[in-house]
This record gives structure tokens, sequence and C-alpha cells, in this order.
């Protein structure tokens, strides 16, 4: 199973990779240049671009795969809204991922959200037995939302505990401690010895 | 993004059906930089609180030079019964009682001259 893997040192290796990404950071500033200069075909390649991290985090943070989806929309009609307010923005990643944090947040106060195993968090790849798909993703759903957040900023997102915490608007020690604090309950809910 | 804590497992993928509905409306409400207002609200507001200043100091004194002047009284209306109005009644008594001490106090003073007599009617 996968979760013998919950090891810190993982992600010093994901942090080594982070700059194959950095190349989809400059894509993402130019579209979202061309939507500040009108451009709304730009839309579409932020789509492309963000539009699954979008949806992942705003599924992780509000548990509901409905609530995600308007999270998602919410976010490309701010854009859209801003214009060329878009064209100050200096980290543009860490700006959406903020964006969809703060629309997950106000969504998930006016719902309680409920996950059904329809609405997981994470899929089975090819090979992988069901159950414990089903056993990672129950535990992850005990988690509480903001460190489920934290869990997958830092991981799926490759973010710096500072870029964490500003995406999530807490202190830079808040979000160290959300994700640590994940880990160790994952742990002793998954029966990982440390 | 990357995928070292869980392997073997993926994210879920957003809906069907969602980029279409999620680009359409984004289109719709899209502010093209040749639109956008140049003034926010505050600035709007203040530049509609300048001009109808600026447009009181003009008017204003123009408009007062524009009245008409006071009426005399005998351009003043009549009251319903045809009288004159209260006003010129009360101007016109005033006017006869000053005439009248005027002549007593020169009597008085032994000065009644035909001049007096004669400027006092």
């Amino acid at each position: 199973m996968g979760v013998e893997k919950i090891l810190p040192g993982k992600v010093e290796a994901a942090k080594a990779s982070a700059k194959e990404e950095r190349g989809d950071e400059e894509q993402l500033a130019g579209a979202l240049a061309a939507i500040a200069r009108g451009d709304t075909a730009a839309l579409a390649d932020v789509w492309e671009l963000m539009a699954r991290e979008l949806y992942a985090l705003a599924l992780w943070r509000s548990g509901s795969r409905e609530d995600a989806a308007d999270v998602v929309q919410d976010v490309f009609v701010k854009l859209a809204k801003l214009g060329p307010g878009l064209a100050r923005v200096a980290r543009p990643r860490s700006y959406l991922l903020a964006m969809a944090h703060r629309a997950a947040v106000d969504r998930r106060r006016r719902r309680r959200p409920t996950v059904s195993l329809d609405e997981a968090f994470l899929l089975p790849a090819d090979g992988q037995p069901a159950a414990e798909g089903c056993r990672l993703n129950l535990a992850l759903s005990a988690l509480p939302a903001a460190q489920r957040e934290a869990v997958f900023l830092r991981h799926w997102g490759d973010l710096s505990w500072r870029e964490i915490a500003a995406v999530t608007g807490v202190p830079t020690f808040t979000a160290a401690s959300r994700y640590r604090l994940a880990i160790g309950r994952l742990r002793a809910m998954l029966g990982v010895e440390p | 993004m990357k995928n070292d804590l869980f392997p073997g497992y993926r994210l879920p993928d957003p809906p069907e059906g969602l980029r279409w509905q999620t680009l359409a409306a984004a289109r719709a409400v899209h502010v093209s930089p040749t639109l956008r207002p140049i003034l926010g609200r505050i600035e709007l507001a203040w530049l509609v609180a300048a001009v109808l200043l600026a447009l009181a100091h003009v008017l204003l004194p123009t408009s007062s030079a524009l009245w008409p002047p006071a009426p005399t009284p005998s351009e003043r209306p009549t009251t319903a019964t045809g009288d004159p109005a209260l006003e010129d009644l009360l101007v016109a008594e005033a006017g006869r009682w000053n005439r009248k001490q005027h002549r007593r106090l020169l009597a008085e003073l032994g000065l009644t001259t035909a001049r007096w007599e004669g400027d006092s009617r």
C-alpha cells in the first residue's frame, strides 16, 4: 500500500523536482497577462494549467465534489472580473490557490460537507486494491479540513511552508504544524510506524 | 503535481462539463480593459460634487440678478374685496400721523409758517 511511503524525507525529493514546474508558472503568468489585456481565450489556458489542481484543493478543503466544482467556477469568474487588475499579480499559482482556498472556506461555512465513497479525495491508479483506497480516503476524510488542505498544498502542490501560509492566510508555524499533525494522525489511523 | 506521499493513487479530475460551464460563465463577466471605468465610485462622487459646487457659484448670482424688482404699492395686487393691501394702508396712515405730529411740534415751538405748512402738506 502506498501509505507506507508517508515519510518526511519524501518532501525533499518533491522539492528537487519542483523546478520542472517553473515553466508552468511562467505560462500561467503569460495567460493571466493575456486576460488582463482582454484576451478571453487565455482563460482556457489557465484552465489547462490549473483547473485540476484548483478542483483537487477545493475538494480536499470542502470535502464535497459539488462544492469543489462551484469553487473552480467561482475562481474563474473572479479572474474574469478582475480583468486588467491581473497584470499586477506577482505569483500567479499561489494567487489562484489562495482564491480557491477562500472560496472553499466560504462554501464550507455555508454547508456541512458529507463525504461519500463517490467523493473520494484520491482515486486508486491501475493495480491498486479498492479496499486500500477506501481506507485511505476514510482516513483523509477524518482529518480536519485545514489539516487535509495543508497536506494537499505541501505534498501535491509542492509549496513551501511560507507559501502555504500565504495561501491559507495563517502564520508559517501554523501551516507547518497543521501538516505535521495531519501526517501523525494519518499514520495512527493507517497503522504506519513513524 | 507531485505524488510521493501516496504512490499508486491519483487526484480526481473535475467533472465532465465543468470546463465548458466555467469558461462560459467567466467569459460572460469578463471586464474588458477598454470598457473599464476610468474613475472609481469615490472619484466619481467627488467629481460630481465639484461640478455641482461650480454650477452653484455661477448660477446663483446670475439668477438673483434676474429676479424682478419688488413691486411698488400701486403695482401690488389688491385684496379679494378690492381694497388696497393692508401694508399700503398702514404706510399711508403712518405718513399722515407723522405729518400731524410734525405740525403739532412746530406749533408748540411757535415755528408755524406757511412754508412749513405748505411743505408738510
